[in-house]
């Protein structure tokens, strides 16, 4: 599985992808963004070189450009379409799911978290 | 300063603490509970975040540096020297867990309101001994560190120009 976490904290995205592993999930490649703008350029890298992801696991709450922001922009230039992604917030209120569900976004997983949440969500997505 | 009438100290405080064991516990992987113990003071690595919307409220925590190479310890898995690099990212982190999850469980979703990125700073207790007027302070304990955070009712402009 080729996968995108996109979060500001580095070690943040260190744990997810522990978090994934730990999950036993098979990741044969894991890319890192540090917020929407780096996600958007690796994603527009791919569709220059015809790479494909199979998962995107997105923050919110980043500096630069948040994680909604980073969705609606992807859905605008029609990048890594039909790529499941999962946002990972703190917070999932009503007008959140909204916004992230209009933007393409196919669940999320609240923090705190544990390994076995995430596992659940991308085999029901997967 | 009081809190204002509608808002119900206990049940945050009570939060508060489910919320923090609840961090600790599934992100980190340990335990951490109220206590009576207060920190030593010194060099403390302030976290400040702020939600602004319909409805406004300050948070900040305080972590000794006992505690706050402790948060990062139990973040990278790893024991390295070379902690302080990662403890604005560690702190910070953990600063937005704790609230995001505390504005989720009690701020009605249905109003507006939005969460801040966290700023973290290093303050010197003994140099500047003057504390804004909090509503509450809450100590908590893990791996025999402090950490201390408090809850400001405030406007968020009150509470930064203080």
């Amino acid at each position: 599985m080729r996968t995108l976490i996109v979060d500001d904290s580095s070690l943040m995205r260190k744990m997810v992808e522990r978090a994934l592993r730990l999950a036993g999930l098979d990741m044969d490649e894991v890319l890192q963004a540090g917020n929407g703008e780096e996600a958007l350029e690796l994603l527009r890298a791919d569709a220059t070189n015809g790479s494909v992801l199979n998962l995107i696991l997105s923050d919110v709450n980043m500096p630069v450009m948040d994680g909604l922001a980073f969705l609606e922009q992807r859905q605008k230039e029609k990048l890594a379409q039909g790529v499941p992604v999962i946002m990972i917030t703190t917070e999932g209120n009503e007008a959140f799911v909204r916004r992230a569900i209009a933007a393409g976004a196919m669940g999320y997983i609240c923090k705190p978290f544990v390994p076995e949440q995430i596992r659940a969500k991308i085999e029901h997505l997967l | 300063m009081s809190p204002p009438d509608n808002l119900d100290m206990d049940r945050w405080l009570d939060q508060l603490d489910a919320t923090i064991s609840e961090v600790f516990q599934n992100m980190l992987g340990v335990t951490c509970l109220p206590s009576a113990n207060r920190s030593k003071g010194g060099e403390l690595f302030k976290v400040v975040l702020h939600v602004t919307g319909d409805v406004e409220r300050t948070f900040c925590l305080y972590f000794d540096k006992p505690a706050a190479k402790a948060a990062v310890f139990a973040f990278t898995q790893e024991d390295t020297e070379d902690w302080e690099p990662q403890v604005e990212d560690a702190v910070g982190e953990i600063g937005n867990m704790v609230i995001g999850t505390l504005k989720r469980k009690l701020l009605n979703s249905a109003l507006p309101s939005s969460l801040s990125v966290p700023a973290v700073s290093r303050e010197d207790r003994k140099v500047n001994p003057a504390t804004p007027a909090v509503t509450s302070r809450r100590d908590y304990e893990f791996l025999d560190n402090t950490l201390e955070i408090r809850l400001d009712f405030r406007p968020a402009a009150a509470v930064q120009s203080s």
